[in-house]
């Protein structure tokens, strides 16, 4: 009896150092040297895995950081903060680029857009546009169904109770993810502080676009008065168009755009809170 | 009662709906003032425009001219001016150039004696260029070239020609009343393509929902005529190429074939008409039998529509819609699509109009989940799943829904009408249709 149980004792024994001492070998020879740094960066990095910088993920991207000597500032959601720590780890110096947010040129929705029918269907931006251009009468604006809000990595994208979608710049990582995926192509970028941008897509006549919208350029050119700097901002094909490389302050004009079209790009959460007529959901 | 054929086990029943107008003759609407003619009215390239804004044209002249082999003729169905080339939205959603045309001058050729062809001594190829110069194309909803369809590839062995009177579709019944008004105008326009064809057997299939044509077309064939009236069972969709050659000749075409591969030729009652009044009667494809009906129609009609027409006067026509309609179908309830607006111009698929009052109407749920009760692929006449084409659809996998049959899906809607979670399977397969293509030609392009 006590004989069986010390030969079982004796046995796993063996057979566990054999095997540790097998383990310790394979370690030693299959080795693979990670890099110190890439594992610090892949920390650094927001880690959303957006695509943003044209990598799959954080990871790759760290490690083409390093292996194949890639620039720092791709980052967007990062920021400066995220290149200057990267930086320091690598002794490298780098400015971030702009930062560009997304941002829907539409602010029709249920109360103020006129509806031609009503979908019956399934929520999907792609199948409603290929239905005579979608339900607003307005053909050039935002459809409304949510294909951007799925998509975005960061929930960005809001929806109103009237079922207005709009994106926060806060959050916005400038991923370009709902470019892709808007069928009437309403969802365009701009630098963050290029500080108004045009809330309307819509190239028709004034008259046409009243008849359908509330919120819509109708090309009255006041925001060209005002400002007087055609460099600045202009209206072609009555819709009114911003430079983003003159500085010029846009802030009279926008508050005396008849339509309430020329938004704030860094404060659009402000510009909505304080339309009464909105409450936002989220 | 005598045994009935018909396509296998698979497929729908809906109610046809068609005592509503199967007693009504084809009645004639008044000419409209202004006609809307689109350039894209039929399957392929779009026709090129060969008119210019301020002419002067003539009824039955050309105004668009095919752009391509698979293409066809458009034609001017009133004389008139042509008063504007603008971009307008057809009855299926999309846009088209339209061409319109102000009436203006007189009617040359409609209610006129004119010199019948003799069409005995035509050569075939000049019966194919005939066809094919007055823009015939299939009536029954699919609107393809008929020319491009009687041309058989060379290595083609074509030895049964099949006319199409089956009309599975609810409501619709113009090519009932066509095959009782005019029979002997659609046996002569048989005889004409047996010419083209020269085939062994002809088979006219109807459903036996429509007793009357049949019983007419059986004395008239009787004697004279080496054609078969087959009375089929009354199913959707038995009116589709691939299920009315699998019930008749008892021959399966394959997913990837077309019916000339297994020695058949399918053509609409409606193009058989068509046909011979092209080539008898020298009169292009302007105009065509458009049945209006369902419960929001005053008074339900078949009517002859001059193509062009906007459908606003076309109901008009009928006495107007009901205070209470919920939804304007265009081209029957199973495979039509709904209307926003009556100024949507009636087209050469344009079959049907339907109207539908709060009785005959059920909303959409939306976000109806699936319960995998498999009652859609029962209905799947051509042997698909649509609830997994579905669910890959919904999550983005195109590829994968291409590969289970997505593109083989002719969107009959028999799943979408037997699902018990009122999913829109079609409209999700249309959607997923039109992205796949999308995909398909970005590839080639990254390629090329």
């Amino acid at each position: 009896m006590a004989i069986s149980f010390l030969l079982g004792i004796l046995i796993i024994t063996i057979l566990g150092l054999f095997l540790g001492f097998g383990l310790a070998f394979a370690a030693k020879i299959f080795h693979v040297k990670i890099d110190e740094n890439v594992e610090k960066i892949i920390e650094l990095l927001p880690g959303v895995n957006c695509g943003g910088c044209g990598y799959q993920g954080c990871a790759v991207y760290a490690e083409a950081i390093v292996k194949k000597e890639e620039e720092i500032n791709l980052c967007a959601p990062g920021g400066q903060k995220v290149i200057d720590e990267i930086g320091s780890i690598l002794g490298k110096k780098s400015v971030g680029k702009v930062r560009y947010v997304a941002k829907i040129q539409c602010l029709g929705d249920d109360a103020i857009a006129l509806k031609d029918y009503k979908f019956n269907g399934d929520e999907d931006c792609y199948a409603v546009s290929s239905f005579f251009g979608g339900e607003k009468a307005c053909k050039y604006g935002c459809i409304g169904k949510g294909n951007c809000i799925r998509v975005c990595p960061v929930n960005a994208i809001k929806r109103d109770k009237l079922n207005r979608v709009w994106i926060d710049s806060d959050e916005c990582i400038g991923c370009e993810r709902c470019l892709t995926v808007c069928p009437t192509k309403v969802i365009k970028m701009f630098p963050i502080d290029g500080g108004y941008f045009v809330a309307c897509s819509s190239p028709e006549m004034g008259k046409k676009v009243k008849e359908v919208c509330k919120k819509g350029c109708i090309g009255c050119k006041i925001c060209e008065k005002i400002t007087g700097d055609p460099d600045r901002i202009i209206v072609v094909d009555n819709l009114a168009k911003i430079n983003y490389n003159s500085k010029v302050d846009l802030r009279s004009a926008a508050l005396k755009c008849p339509a309430d079209t020329i938004v704030p790009i860094k404060n659009q959460k402000l510009y909505m809170k304080n339309n009464k007529e909105y409450k936002i959901e989220n | 009662m005598s045994f009935k054929k018909s396509f296998g086990y698979r497929g729908a029943h809906p109610d046809d709906y068609k005592y509503i107008t199967n007693k009504n003759s084809i009645s004639f609407t008044d000419v409209p003032d202004r006609v809307y003619i689109p350039v894209i009215q039929h399957i392929g390239a779009p026709a090129k425009i060969v008119v210019s804004v301020g002419q002067v044209v003539e009824e039955g002249q050309l105004i668009a001219e095919a752009d391509g082999f698979v293409s066809a003729n458009i034609h001017s169905s009133i004389p008139g001016t042509v008063a504007a080339i603008e971009e307008r939205y057809i009855s299926v959603g999309k846009k088209s150039k339209t061409i319109v045309i102000e009436l203006n001058g007189e009617f040359r050729k409609s209610g006129k004696n004119i010199h019948l062809t003799d069409w005995k001594s035509m050569t075939k190829d000049q019966l194919l260029k005939k066809i094919k110069d007055y823009g015939i194309v299939g009536m029954g909803g699919a609107t393809f070239p008929t020319h491009v369809k009687l041309t058989i590839p060379n290595g083609k062995n074509v030895d049964t020609l099949i006319i199409n009177g089956a009309e599975c579709e609810p409501y619709i019944t113009g090519d009932h009343r066509l095959m009782i008004d005019r029979s002997e105008d659609l046996l002569e326009g048989i005889n004409i393509i047996n010419k083209i064809l020269d085939v062994r057997n002809i088979y006219i299939g109807i459903e036996s929902n429509k007793k009357d044509a049949i019983k007419r077309l059986k004395t008239l064939c009787l004697n004279r005529y080496n054609i078969k009236v087959v009375p089929l069972r009354v199913k959707y969709p038995q009116g589709d190429e691939k299920q009315i050659i699998k019930a008749i000749t008892n021959r399966v075409v394959q997913v990837d074939q077309l019916p000339s591969d297994v020695g058949v030729i399918v053509q609409n009652v409606a193009t058989v008409i068509a046909i011979k009044e092209a080539i008898v009667n020298d009169k292009p494809l302007i105009d065509r039998i458009v049945t209006v009906s369902g419960s929001g129609v005053k008074e339900p009609k078949n009517l002859k529509v001059k193509i062009g027409t906007l459908l606003k006067e076309v109901i008009e026509e009928c006495g107007g819609l009901k205070e209470d309609v919920k939804k304007v179908v265009i081209g029957g309830p199973m495979m039509g699509f709904a209307q926003y607006d009556l100024e949507v111009p009636v087209t050469k698929g344009c079959s049907a109009v339907v109207a539908l009052s709060e009785d005959d109407y059920t909303d959409f749920i939306p976000n109806g989940i699936c319960l995998n009760c498999g009652k859609c692929i029962n209905a799947c006449a051509f042997g698909l799943a649509p609830t997994v084409i579905n669910k890959y659809i919904k999550y983005n996998l195109f590829d994968k829904a291409a590969e289970s049959g997505l593109m083989y899906c002719k969107e009959c809607g028999a799943c979408a009408w037997s699902c018990p979670a009122r999913i829109p399977l079609v409209q999700n397969f249309r959607l997923g249709k039109d992205i796949y293509r999308k995909l398909t030609e970005k590839k080639k392009k990254n390629k090329g």
